[in-house]
């Protein structure tokens, strides 16, 4: 009597388990990319400089230990079909850019290949980088650099100009060395001529720097001014490999802005 | 004594294989709906946005292409016909229809450079822009979050405590396909 109740409960309980075990089993299976180690920067389509890799890896570390916000890099060759917005949100989600609790993630996505650029902002960080913000920044910062294919640079531009948003929504004063703050293209289109001339003498060194030695000088001097400014920072800078950076569980509801070059 | 132990057996199996299923099943379509409404809110709450960013960019194109009435009106009416629409799936035809005549407007300024070059048009059409978006996506996560709960309380052995409880199916954003065709366009 006793055993066969058992039997009939061992039954029951079995078939309950399966039932709940079924119906709770969901497929999850996605296509997108797996972040490096890095996690700040994630040059899928081979385009960034590893100086301006570095210099990206070693602000967002920074701006991270300061802030808690993540602002993320990501470029790949080409989004096969999907629509950009779509591919950002759906990357934003999934890495969880940004914190749970503020939703304080950016992600900077280049798809070389469709010529597309998109910011995408966590909840948190709208009132910081409203879209038509964000769009200014790729139009004045980012764009023109991508037309002649300096992805490197145009990347590191925008991203500067981001992360000096973020700095000054958690009220803290960020001044970027003078030669790592690239520069605002709309400001170079319209300055006054009294401006035009140091800026003139500026673009020239660069451009026979770029013809003649291949563009080293100005590279070394970026990553000189980059690597000084950053006293103390010495703790973090062995992110490559090692970074160890993951995202903090952050969502985005798809504000942010796209464009087309 | 035999018989108190069988009792409690008895007692035991009965709560092990029907209360507490029926306990978590009920609080998690509570959980579920409660995804729901909350995705909803969010729908709701980028319309509204898209619906305070239309006046100024409107009056900003007027003041280039006054004369391209016939898309003002259209903004005009499906913009009331979206505050009219009552049930889900009339409220999401409208507002593609609305998406629809926003995005035209946006295409206009191809053939105003001026308006093109124009600061505040740049910066009205990426808050446009990203409204879409998040419209699109507030969307997908009410519809995800639906069918989630859909599919839950049709599922044995939920349906049965749905049943109990009275919990009912949400409908859909989305707009029907006959609703889907382009409005007509009176010239």
């Amino acid at each position: 009597m006793k055993n066969r109740l058992l039997k009939i409960m061992y039954i029951i309980t079995t078939v309950m388990i399966l039932i709940i075990m079924t119906s709770h089993v969901m497929a999850v299976s996605s296509d997108l990319p797996k972040p490096t180690s890095e996690f700040f920067v994630n040059d899928f389509a081979g385009v960034i400089d590893s100086e301006y890799e570095q210099l990206i890896q070693n602000e967002a570390v920074s701006l991270y230990k300061q802030t808690g916000a993540q602002i993320v890099v990501v470029t790949i060759n080409n989004l096969d079909g999907e629509s950009l917005e779509e591919y950002a949100n759906d990357l934003f989600r999934e890495w969880g850019i940004g914190s749970a609790e503020e939703d304080n993630g950016v992600l900077i996505l280049v798809s070389v290949g469709d010529r597309m650029s998109r910011i995408e902002v966590g909840y948190g960080l709208e009132g910081a980088l409203p879209d038509g913000k964000t769009g200014r920044i790729q139009d004045n910062y980012m764009i023109p650099y991508f037309r002649d294919g300096e992805y490197g640079l145009g990347i590191a531009n925008g991203f500067l100009a981001i992360v000096k948003e973020v700095y000054n929504e958690y009220g803290i004063e960020y001044e970027p060395a003078e030669h790592q703050y690239i520069s605002d293209y709309s400001r170079e289109k319209d300055v006054d001529t009294g401006n035009i001339i140091p800026v003139m003498f500026v673009i020239s060194l660069v451009i026979i720097d770029l013809i003649f030695f291949r563009g080293r000088i100005t590279r070394f001097l970026l990553l000189t001014a980059s690597s000084g400014r950053r006293s103390g920072g010495g703790m973090y800078r062995g992110g490559r490999g090692g970074g160890g950076f993951s995202g903090g569980g952050g969502s985005s509801g798809g504000g942010g802005s796209s464009r087309k070059w | 004594m035999k018989k108190g132990t069988i009792a409690i057996i008895v007692l035991v199996a009965v709560l092990a294989i029907i209360v507490f299923p029926a306990i978590s099943a009920y609080n998690n379509l509570v959980a579920l709906s409660e995804e729901v409404e909350t995705a909803l809110s969010q729908i709701d709450n980028q319309l509204q946005r898209r619906n305070d960013l239309i006046p100024n960019l409107v009056e900003t194109v007027k003041g280039y292409a006054a004369h391209e009435e016939e898309i003002f009106i259209s903004i005009a009416d499906a913009r009331s016909r979206l505050i009219g629409a009552g049930s889900m799936e009339e409220r999401a035809a409208a507002s593609d229809e609305l998406s629809g005549a926003l995005s035209r407007l946006l295409a206009i300024a191809e053939s105003y450079p001026e308006l093109k070059a124009n600061e505040n048009f740049t910066q009205l059409s990426d808050e446009l822009a990203g409204t879409e978006n998040r419209i699109a996506r507030a969307r997908m996560d009410y519809n995800d979050a639906a069918r989630k709960y859909n599919t839950s309380i049709r599922r044995f052995p939920t349906v049965i405590i749905a049943n109990i409880f009275g919990f009912e199916r949400y409908d859909y954003f989305e707009a029907d396909e006959s609703a889907r065709q382009a409005p007509e366009v009176k010239f």
